[in-house]
């Protein structure tokens, strides 16, 4: 958020995000452990896996929502991501997701499991996102990205088909 | 640019039109509570609230994530949670979308927190996707101000 932020806001913020979360997880039937994502710190637009153990009454379902936010516009983009989940071998809920936004530096993960038709949510999950191999990570810089190069390519490719029925 | 009339049900449970606020400046924050910038912007909100009087200034905080489940409840935790932990009093008016998710496809399409300013005639005077500052929307505010 360039130089917008303050020390102060954000750890209120996320103090009230992690109250409100706690507040609707309070009377669970179910104990949710710490959530893993893999790799640790992914870049944009890749394929993350997420991973957690679930305790207790055994959910009929369980979903991940993952929500792609940009800090340095401070914007979080509406497109979330609602994935099921399956339970694995190890014996926790997995699911693999493939991230939309190039320029998005941080996302937000939370688990939701159905008991007796009721969902319960775990706590938010914050994973900063690693530099993009794209380059537009961010978005503030001014190198050329992936899409920028393969604009590039197909405007050569374009023009080089354009001869060739030209030349017939 | 002339801003379409929209409404909203408050958190009181009242339904409520732009149009009831023509003659006034509108500052309307379209928010989510799974938001962090939301929350930041939050603070910037505040000064605004705090240094404009409410007959020349009115700002709407509406959720427009109602359509991926957040509720009036949610909302609610939000506020007593600023008061709580950040002696933040959000005391201006705090309103949800539709299920449908109308104001959201309208203006907020492109992410949360999404900032408009309309003038006292209920044009759109201003608009920013994002964190802004409260030295920006004030002086916007300044300028939607004497436009009328």
């Amino acid at each position: 958020m360039k130089n917008k932020r303050k020390i102060i806001p954000i750890i209120v913020a996320i103090s009230i995000l992690g109250a409100i979360a706690s507040a609707v997880a309070a009377a669970g039937l179910v104990t949710f452990g710490t959530m893993t994502i893999t790799p640790t710190e992914p870049a944009a637009l890749s394929t993350i896996t997420i991973s957690i153990p679930i305790t207790g009454e055994a959910p009929s379902e369980v979903r991940v929502t993952v929500e792609e936010c940009n800090g340095n516009t401070g914007v979080c983009y509406p497109d979330i991501q609602n994935v099921s989940m399956a339970l694995s071998n190890t014996g926790n809920y997995e699911a693999e997701v493939t991230l939309k936004h190039a320029d998005a530096t941080y996302l937000t993960c939370q688990v939701f499991a159905k008991i007796s038709g009721a969902w319960e949510s775990s706590a938010r999950k914050n994973v900063d996102l690693s530099e993009s191999p794209n380059g537009n990570n961010g978005g503030d810089d001014k190198t050329p990205g992936f899409e920028v190069v393969v604009f590039v390519i197909a405007i050569g490719i374009s023009l080089i088909l354009l001869r060739r029925q030209r030349v017939k | 640019m002339t801003g379409d009339d929209f409404s909203f049900v408050t958190l009181e449970g009242e339904t409520k039109h732009l149009r009831d606020y023509y003659g006034k400046v509108v500052v309307l924050d379209c928010m989510a509570v799974n938001c962090q910038p939301c929350m930041y912007q939050m603070f910037e909100l505040k000064k605004i609230q705090e240094n404009y009087s409410s007959n020349d200034v009115v700002i709407l905080s509406i959720d427009v994530w109602v359509s991926k489940g957040e509720t009036a409840l949610m909302l609610q935790q939000m506020i007593e949670a600023f008061e709580d932990q950040a002696n933040l009093i959000l005391n201006w008016t705090f309103g949800l979308d539709d299920l449908d998710g109308t104001i959201e496809n309208s203006y907020a399409s492109d992410g949360v927190p999404a900032l408009y300013i309309y003038d006292k005639k209920g044009n759109i005077y201003y608009s920013h996707v994002g964190y802004e500052t409260y030295a920006t929307l004030s002086t916007k505010i300044d300028e939607a101000l004497v436009k009328n």
